[in-house]
């Protein structure tokens, strides 16, 4: 009954296009992240899944109702979304009572339901103590928990969510990851959360959709995006993994300038196109250059240059000039010391190696 | 002139019938010159609306109260400004459609002709026509306009500033009294235009050249002259206003006049109720009272010449012992606005 | 888990009724607009197309203002009065307006509510006054300088050119003031103090950071100074006009004097003035269009004040100059003259009466109903100036209709017409058949809210525009349509702002006399119009009281306000609300 369906649905003003043509599911109960840079589209989705802007084309379903279309579109006030801002969005001039039972009122519950409702809502997120409270005496977080319970209290089909914790600073928002995590467990509805912040998707959503410049690039569950992205976007935006691009020759060969290198395939090209070879930083091995037979090592090898080392306590981030305009990035122990402009190896160990089609090229 | 009484009421009664046919309005009672009946339906009115720019504000408000107590129960609504202005104001309203004035009072001849030419007068013969001065009895021999005013132009001056006046209007071409003169306009003063004219007649456009040099500071109406003699601001007013500076000479204000040995220059002051008047006999009670007794009283205590032959001018003054000279009527209308022209070329 | 009521249908509402509300809101805002501000320029513009003697189509009229030499000369002197009063103003208003934002001066608070009250005050009674102080005989500041040996001639004549630049330069200085002020402090601290840790001086920090960050303002108070110094119209007629000196309003007011009123020649007498101050704004906005570059804090923090040290005091005596001419001088004479009972024979004891307080409450009809006049007029016009102002902003700002920015346009058009204009397009639109409102409340609130308007809706914009569209968005998300949401959530919040425009509106409504100079009759005067008129009587003493009146009752209405507004906004906004206070009552 709160499934919502995303058919091709595209936004464009005049020429300038920011969604193009995005199919998606969320499936009743789930939590779907909506992941990825700034303006790739990920607030207009949540614009026109609240009903506040009508589509270029596509169609947007809840259940088996169509609410938004290029011709026909359900008014923000009947479509049962609620939405959570960035910026709460609490009404300074209503207490945290009134304000979630704003809601309330509009649907005429009889005293009793409302209170009961207003009370629940209260409980959920923890705030009952502060009813009377007016928002300018809270704080970012509590407001923030304001808008949810006011959210949750109409009990709504579908609850959006855009980059809810962006405002709040960094201990706060590993809280309130889990905290709407759970709430979002305990009330079971169809939720769609836009962020820019991949740990907090990966933490909170059933799903993750990674968006880039009004294109899809991939839908799964976390682990699935992480561990297997479906293109070298995806791959770079999550876990900033290094992306080194060459020509596909053959299957799990790749040709980058002189050097030839193997991995995992899961391109689908054919020889002589341009590819993706992915690795994490973590799984990167530096030594120095010079001394030792350069050959066959069991795995890729690649010589470079340092271009700059940062020493993180905990590991040591090296950035690394492969020459062609590519560098690469790893992240080694603290011990392994290195100067910059010093000549080293790299080496990428062959399993922990992806070759990734490239995110489809986009016609402006 | 010979005619009786009865002779001019009826011509005026002929008058004003055919006067109400031309207009497409009733004759009404109005017609009748019977006080009691006239006093009875101009109550019925409540109320009438003057526009005045004969008298300055205490006058007028003294008339206003007079008519009031003589005649209680009906309003007076007083418009007061510079005669130039109500009349524009009336025009613009008589264009509109929308006529809301009923007796017309300024001190400005042109006025009444301009406004006979487009019948918008009522032809009326008020009560008392026979104490009136005989001079000023029948100032239009159609009856459209009859004298509300005698308005006399003289030099006046600050006591504290000279006590030699200049005692003629070419001795304020003297070179001791540049920049210290101040006058009225003609464009806003129907008083000060006709002393343009008048002075234009006796001395050609050299006086206004010459007056002109003299820098003198030009306000609106001539009763600027007062305020600005009071204020210390010029020693000698101009084209200014004869009784209006008794009146201020009387309450102790360091000011007085002179009547210049070459004429003071007297200005008939006409009334006149409007054709589309809508409160007709209210206006025509007003008329009346113009004649009346009551009325020259108020002006002689104010100094003003009085309408009536039995009502004698304060301190002794009359027609007689005041050298005075009018404009003839003929050309009049063209000799002011030509007037007014040479003013703003020579003077301004 | 389906929500209750009417929400669980989830229909799609017929088009219809949603735009029923909206189209009855643009409806009522166009037709407003249509007979506020199209309908009386309209008619200038057909007037002056057309011959005052024939009637019949012309450009006779527009021809003769180049040829007409009598109509050439006022608007040159029109141009020069401009200028002189912008630079002017520019002059000491922007400093005043430093000293007061931004630095330790002593007195701060003082300086800035006399300006207010220079703001407060009618150009043309501030001219009165100072005709009491500097006419050339009579002038009491002559009548003193005279005693001085030596000293023969006039040392001031303000019946002069110089002598209206003054005046209406020091009654222009607040415009400049208050817009650079308030920018002035916006201006995030940090930028200044960067300035100051790399070694510079107060006054070259001034220079350097704070002057240019705030040029933009700067040039809007030039611009708008100059504008009023082109449309002011008391000002010159009572100083220019003895001194034979026309400018165009004073030109404009004598077609009106004559009959038949040149109602035609003066329509097109109209036009340069009109494209002069057109002009003026399309270059202020394109100047303005920049504005991003000034940073604006958003909560409201201590400001840091420049140190002015050993200069303290001199710079209070330098910023006391124009509140003192504006103000202190002008106000003291007024009331001077009004407790006298003559005033020609000066100050004295026993010159000393309450009886024209006394005539002109008690005694004079006229100015008891001119005062209730004043006050019914302005407060219901600053009210319609507010309701359709934040009608238009609000279907400006959230789109409501396509087309939408023509009636903003529309509603910020009158700040670019001249008083007197205005005048004479209600006039020509609104004295006739078949909208007849010659003499009625009606013409004359009609014409105070088209002049103001503009204010209301810059003033309505920038209120709204603080109040996030998120804010918005949640009411509607949870079930509440457009029209609900307006009154639950905008309304409430855009109030405490809404009655700062309201005052912002009043104040120089119940100030205003140009564009109502031609509207009045005996019936509607207000206390501008009676006060203007009454000095073709002469009695000063009696104008000065009536001056003094008015002034005391705006201060009063505006004390009122203020403490009205602080009741209702009060405790419940908590911080926030502090901002939009200072923001709103600045």
């Amino acid at each position: 009954m709160s499934r919502v369906r995303v058919a091709d649905l595209r936004l464009s003003y005049g020429t300038h296009h920011v969604l193009r043509g995005i199919d998606l599911v969320v499936e009743e109960g789930a939590l779907l992240a909506l992941l990825g840079p700034s303006g790739c589209g990920k607030s207009t989705m949540l614009q026109l899944l609240a009903g506040f802007q009508q589509p270029s084309g596509g169609e947007i379903w809840v259940g088996d109702q169509m609410l938004s279309s290029a011709r026909a579109m359900v008014p923000p006030e009947h479509r049962g979304i609620s939405l959570v801002f960035q910026n709460y969005a609490v009404w300074p001039h209503k207490t945290v009572g009134q304000n979630v039972a704003f809601g309330l009122q509009i649907r005429r519950l009889p005293k009793m339901e409302l209170r009961r409702r207003l009370t629940h809502a209260l409980r959920t997120v923890r705030l009952d103590h502060l009813v009377d409270r007016y928002p300018g005496e809270l704080s970012g977080g509590q407001q923030q928990r304001v808008a949810l319970a006011r959210a949750l209290a109409v009990e709504p089909r579908v609850l959006l969510l855009d980059e809810p914790l962006s405002n709040l600073d960094a201990n706060l928002r590993e809280e309130m990851r889990f905290e709407i995590r759970r709430v979002h467990d305990t009330s079971g509805i169809t939720t769609v959360y836009v962020t820019h912040d991949q740990s907090e998707a990966m933490v909170t959503a059933d799903q993750v959709a990674v968006l880039n410049r009004g294109v899809l690039q991939q839908v799964a569950p976390p682990e699935q995006i992480f561990e297997f992205p479906a293109n070298d976007f995806v791959a770079a935006f999550i876990g900033g993994s290094n992306i080194l691009h060459g020509v596909h020759a053959g299957a799990g060969v790749v040709r980058i300038g002189e050097a030839v290198l193997r991995g995992a395939d899961y391109s689908h090209a054919s020889p002589g196109e341009t590819v993706a070879l992915s690795i994490r930083p973590s799984r990167l091995g530096v030594t120095a250059a010079g001394g030792g037979p350069a050959g066959q090592a069991d795995g890729n090898l690649l010589r470079g240059r340092v271009v700059r080392s940062a020493y993180l306590g905990e590991q040591r981030d090296v950035l690394i000039d492969i020459g062609g305009d590519q560098t690469v990035r790893a992240l080694v122990p603290p011990s392994q010391r290195f100067a910059p402009d010093e000549a080293v190896l790299v080496s990428l160990p062959i399993a922990d190696c992806q070759v990734l089609p490239l995110s489809a090229a986009i016609q402006d | 002139m010979g005619l009786s009484r009865r002779t001019l009421l009826q011509g005026g009664t002929a008058i004003a019938a055919s006067a109400a046919i031309h207009t497409g309005r009733p004759a009404r009672a109005a017609a009748s010159n019977d006080s009691d009946a006239l006093y009875a339906a101009a109550k019925r009115e409540g109320t009438f609306s003057l526009y005045t720019g004969a008298y300055e504000q205490a006058t007028t408000e003294l008339l206003r109260d007079a008519f009031k107590a003589k005649y209680p129960g009906i309003e007076v609504e007083v418009l007061r400004q510079a005669s130039q202005t109500v009349y524009t104001r009336l025009r613009l309203e008589m264009q509109n459609g929308d006529p809301h004035c009923d007796v017309l009072s300024t001190t400005n001849l042109v006025h009444y002709l301009d406004l006979k030419k487009v019948n918008a007068l009522a032809s009326y013969v008020p009560a008392d026509n026979d104490k009136v001065v005989q001079a000023f009895r029948s100032l239009d021999p159609d009856n459209t306009f009859q004298i509300a005013a005698l308005s006399l132009t003289s030099i006046n001056y600050a006591t504290r500033a000279t006590n030699a006046p200049p005692q003629s209007w070419t001795a304020l071409l003297d070179d001791k009294w540049h920049g210290k003169i101040t006058t009225g306009s003609p464009a806003f003063s129907g008083d000060v235009a006709s002393w343009v004219v008048a002075i234009r007649h006796k001395y050609g456009d050299d006086f206004l050249r010459r007056f002109g040099q003299q820098s003198p500071k030009v306000g609106t109406s001539n009763v600027d002259t007062v305020t600005d003699l009071l204020a210390g601001e010029r020693a000698v007013g101009s084209g200014a206003p004869f009784s209006y500076t008794l009146v201020q000479k009387a309450a102790g204000n360091p000011i007085d006049v002179v009547t210049p040995t070459d004429d003071t220059i007297l200005n008939a002051g006409p009334a006149a109720v409007l054709a589309k008047a809508p409160h007709p006999n209210a206006a025509r009670l007003y008329m009346n009272f113009i004649n009346s007794i009551e009325y020259s009283q108020i002006l002689s205590k104010n100094f003003w010449p009085t309408l009536r032959t039995d009502v004698p001018w304060a301190e002794g003054r009359s027609f007689a012992t005041v050298k005075w000279y009018r404009n003839p009527i003929e050309n009049l209308s063209a000799e002011v606005a030509e007037g007014i022209a040479k003013w703003k070329e020579l003077v301004r | 888990m389906e929500g209750t009521g009417p929400i669980a249908a989830g229909r799609t509402v017929p088009r219809r009724r949603i735009r029923l509300t909206r189209g009855l809101v643009v409806a009522l805002a166009a037709l407003a607009l249509l007979l506020l501000v199209v309908h009386p320029l309209g008619w200038i513009i057909f007037n002056s197309l057309h011959d005052d003697d024939t009637g019949a189509w012309s450009v006779a009229n527009y021809t003769a203002l180049i040829t007409n030499r009598s109509l050439i000369a006022p608007m040159v002197n029109s141009l020069l009065l401009g200028f002189a009063v912008a630079i002017l103003s520019v002059m000491f208003g922007v400093p005043i307006a430093w000293l007061v934002a931004r630095t330790d001066m002593p007195g701060r608070k003082l300086v800035g509510v006399l300006v207010l009250a220079a703001f407060v005050t009618p150009s043309f009674i501030g001219a009165t006054a100072w005709i009491l102080l500097a006419a050339p005989n009579s002038g009491w500041l002559n009548v003193l300088a005279r005693r001085l040996p030596g000293m023969g001639h006039a040392l001031f004549d303000i019946y002069s050119m110089p002598g209206a630049i003054f005046v209406s330069a020091i009654y222009t200085v607040p415009y400049t003031f208050t817009i650079v002020a308030s920018v002035l402090e916006e201006i995030a601290v940090e930028l200044e103090d960067a300035a100051t840790t790399l070694g510079a001086r107060t006054l070259r920090t001034m220079w350097s950071i704070s002057l240019p960050l705030a040029m933009p303002s700067v040039i809007a108070g030039f611009i708008l100074s100059f504008v009023q110094g082109v449309t002011l119209f008391g000002v010159p007629a009572f100083l220019l006009v003895p001194a034979g000196i026309p400018v165009v309003t004073t030109r404009l007011a004598e077609f009106y004097q004559l009959f038949p009123p040149g109602l035609f020649a003066s329509a097109a007498y109209c036009m340069p003035l009109l494209l002069v101050t057109a002009a003026m704004f399309s270059v202020r906005k394109r100047i303005l269009g920049r504005r991003q570059f000034v940073t604006i804090g958003g909560k409201a923090r201590a400001k840091r004040l420049i140190k002015l040290h050993r200069w303290r005091w001199p710079a209070f005596a330098a910023a006391m100059i124009v509140p003192m001419l504006a103000v202190v001088m002008p106000y003291v004479v007024l009331l001077l003259v009004s407790l006298s009972r003559s005033w020609g024979r000066g100050v004295s004891l026993d010159n000393l009466t309450w009886h024209w307080y006394w005539w002109a409450l008690f005694s004079s009809g006229d100015t008891v109903r001119a005062m209730r006049n004043s006050l019914g007029y302005s407060a219901a016009a600053a009210t319609a100036c507010v309701i359709l102002g934040t009608a238009v902003v609000y279907i400006v700002e959230r789109r409501l209709v396509w087309g939408g920015r023509i009636l903003g346009a529309l509603a910020s058009a009158p700040i670019i017409i001249p008083g007197v204009v205005l005048s004479v397009g209600y006039f020509a639109a609104y004295t006739h058949a078949p909208l007849n409102l010659y003499g009625t409340p009606a013409i004359m609130v009609a014409a105070f809210t088209a002049t103001f308007l503009p204010i209301a809706y810059a003033h309505g914009g920038s209120i709204l525009k603080g109040i996030g569209l998120e804010l918005e968005h949640a009411a509607r998300s949870l079930g509440a349509g457009e029209g609900r949401t307006f009154l639950a959530i905008t309304a409430p919040l855009m109030q405490s702002g809404l009655i700062a425009g309201w005052l912002l509106v009043f104040i120089p409504i119940i100030r205003e006399l140009s564009v109502v100079i031609f509207l009045i009759t005996p019936q509607t005067n207000v206390m501008t119009t009676l006060i203007y008129n009454a000095k073709d009587g002469g009695a000063y003493e009696a104008l000065c009281a009536m001056s003094v009146l008015l002034l005391l009752t705006t201060l009063i209405v505006i004390v009122l306000v203020r403490l009205l507004s602080q009741r209702l906004v009060g405790r419940r906004l908590g911080g926030w609300s502090r901002t939009a206070l200072l923001e709103g009552v600045a």
